[in-house]
């Protein structure tokens, strides 16, 4: 037993020593977690950092570089319904709502190695969230949030700690790519995960309307090939929608109307982003976010629809 | 300096006191003490208090600083935060003045008929709709592409979907032999009247047994 402690102390001796090698201006991190020794000189952080430079991050807006990414939002679908647009056209509506949308922590390249921002969304009871959650919370100054998710973004786009993001953060008229986990649909046989042809009803199929058939050759191989398409558990898993364009924003509530299916069912999270194939026009989107301008009443502002043009697509014959 | 032999931890926020006082233009500033030194300036304004309740806060203050920014959030947020429980701690009476009046709670299932009202009762300034039911001999009068002149439709309703502003009937009639249902979207604004013209008596919300009947149940001239 002592000699089995002994052990241990001399092993962590020599990883501690092994660390204050490694350690250097670059990672300071690595020292702060060494030993002082009384002897040594106390570690003055803000010299050891200097090297690092200390980042200071405004909440003001910028010009969007033809490379520049900035961040995502958390939204939640209420629900479908359908609406005639100014000329009469139906479209089928997705709802999403961007519930509470703050920044809640910034990764950076100095510490994380890279540049993101995550993103929290809701509202959460302190005694539903776990002791390291909270702390998480607490450590950033930030509202109790029910979901994070961290969306990558460029050094121009990053965001204070606090910032919300609202819906105007997007425009009514763009396209946006939406991601969620899809509704789960069980246990389904080929022709409905697959989309498997099936055999004929009749003329003798025995037994088989709906299996997938043969699974291999013969054999050679003489086995079924990995990643075969087979039954299996169907949806549940994320999904994403590209190039959904946004038809109206309110800013009021925060809720956006977006056309066509997203995936999950209603009450579901689903992570909203700038499509990267149909890409908006960079010099219409508020960048790095949309910052409210002082004496704004929000809550006094219309829905803003999409521009529909002036041509009307049912006199098009004129 | 007295911020500096505060705990970082001490001065952060925690839920939502903001929400509690709903004013328009709050400007929270949020200061993180990490060993990195990633320091971060003051944030964009609140933009909208949420509709959906929120639990019950503690009443631990935000070091919420003043339009100049940071000087002295140590001591205000600390000041700020004993007035705070002050007030919660302070008689039923005064809360009660003090708070403004609770926004009506809206659940997210509510979201989209509510939304829906709001569209109906945009697409009723078209046009009125009349009240609908299965049996009814209705005229339709629906603007058509490339057309000057409104379209007439004039038949018997065999049912009646209701989803909010997309609410659709389904009029069955007869034009030079053939039979024919259309489905019309009651609150679109392609369709420029809607008029019940008679009534017929039936037992049943959906009358597709006229499909197996004789063409004249479901023949009507048009005026």
């Amino acid at each position: 037993m002592a000699a089995a402690s002994r052990g241990r102390a001399l092993i962590s001796r020599l990883f501690l020593f092994q660390s204050s090698l490694n350690a250097s201006p670059k990672c300071p991190a690595l020292s702060i977690y060494s030993r002082n020794f009384s002897a040594d000189p106390l570690p003055d952080y803000a010299s050891e950092s200097g090297a690092g430079a200390t980042r200071i991050i405004e909440a003001k807006s910028g010009v969007m570089a033809p490379d520049s990414r900035r961040t995502g939002a958390i939204g939640i679908k209420c629900g479908m319904t359908a609406l005639w647009d100014k000329w009469g056209e139906r479209l089928p509506i997705s709802v999403l709502w961007l519930d509470d949308n703050v920044v809640t922590q910034v990764k950076t390249v100095e510490k994380e190695g890279f540049f993101a921002l995550q993103v929290g969304a809701g509202q959460k009871k302190e005694k539903h969230l776990t002791k390291p959650e909270l702390g998480h919370f607490r450590a950033m100054g930030v509202p109790l949030k029910r979901k994070l998710k961290e969306f990558p973004v460029t050094e121009d786009a990053l965001l204070p700690v606090g910032t919300p993001i609202s819906v105007r953060h997007f425009l009514p008229g763009q396209y946006v790519d939406v991601t969620a986990i899809s509704r789960g649909k069980g246990f389904q046989g080929g022709m409905k995960r697959w989309g498997f042809k099936g055999m004929p009803a009749s003329h003798g199929a025995s037994l088989s309307h709906r299996s997938i058939g043969s699974t291999g050759q013969r054999d050679a191989p003489g086995k079924v090939f990995k990643g075969k398409k087979m039954p299996g558990r169907m949806g549940g898993e994320q999904t994403t929608v590209k190039n959904v364009w946004i038809y109206k924003i309110e800013p009021a509530r925060n809720l956006m109307w977006v056309k066509g299916q997203v995936p999950g069912p209603e009450g579901s999270f689903v992570f909203i982003k700038d499509a990267c194939y149909k890409k908006p026009d960079k010099s219409l989107l508020p960048f790095p976010t949309f910052f409210i301008p002082d004496g704004e009443e929000t809550e006094s502002l219309e829905p803003i629809v999409a521009d529909l043009g002036d041509n009307d697509p049912f006199m098009a014959g004129d | 300096m007295a911020s500096s032999s505060l705990l970082p931890h001490s001065l952060l926020s925690l839920p939502t006191a903001s929400s509690r006082f709903p004013k328009s233009s709050l400007t929270i500033s949020s200061i993180s003490f990490s060993l990195n030194q990633v320091s971060i300036t003051r944030t964009g304004s609140v933009a909208f208090q949420p509709l959906v309740r929120r639990g019950r806060e503690s009443t631990f203050g935000i070091a919420r600083a003043g339009e100049t920014g940071e000087e002295t959030p140590a001591e205000t947020g600390g000041d700020e935060s004993t007035t705070e429980t002050v007030e919660e701690e302070s008689s039923v009476a005064v809360a009660v003045e003090e708070k403004p009046p609770k926004k009506p709670i809206v659940k997210l299932n509510e979201i989209i008929g509510i939304l829906n009202k709001k569209a109906i009762e945009e697409a009723e300034t078209i046009k009125v709709v009349p009240d609908i039911k299965p049996g009814d001999i209705v005229e339709i009068k629906k603007e058509k592409a490339n057309r000057r002149r409104l379209a007439l439709y004039k038949g018997i309703v065999i049912s009646k979907s209701s989803s909010g502003v997309h609410t659709t009937i389904r009029i069955r009639y007869m034009t030079s032999g053939t039979a024919v249902e259309i489905v019309f979207p009651v609150y679109s604004p392609k369709i420029k009247e809607i008029k019940v013209v008679s009534h017929r008596d039936v037992r049943r919300a959906k009358l597709y047994y006229l499909r197996e009947k004789l063409p004249r149940f479901y023949t009507f001239k048009k005026k």
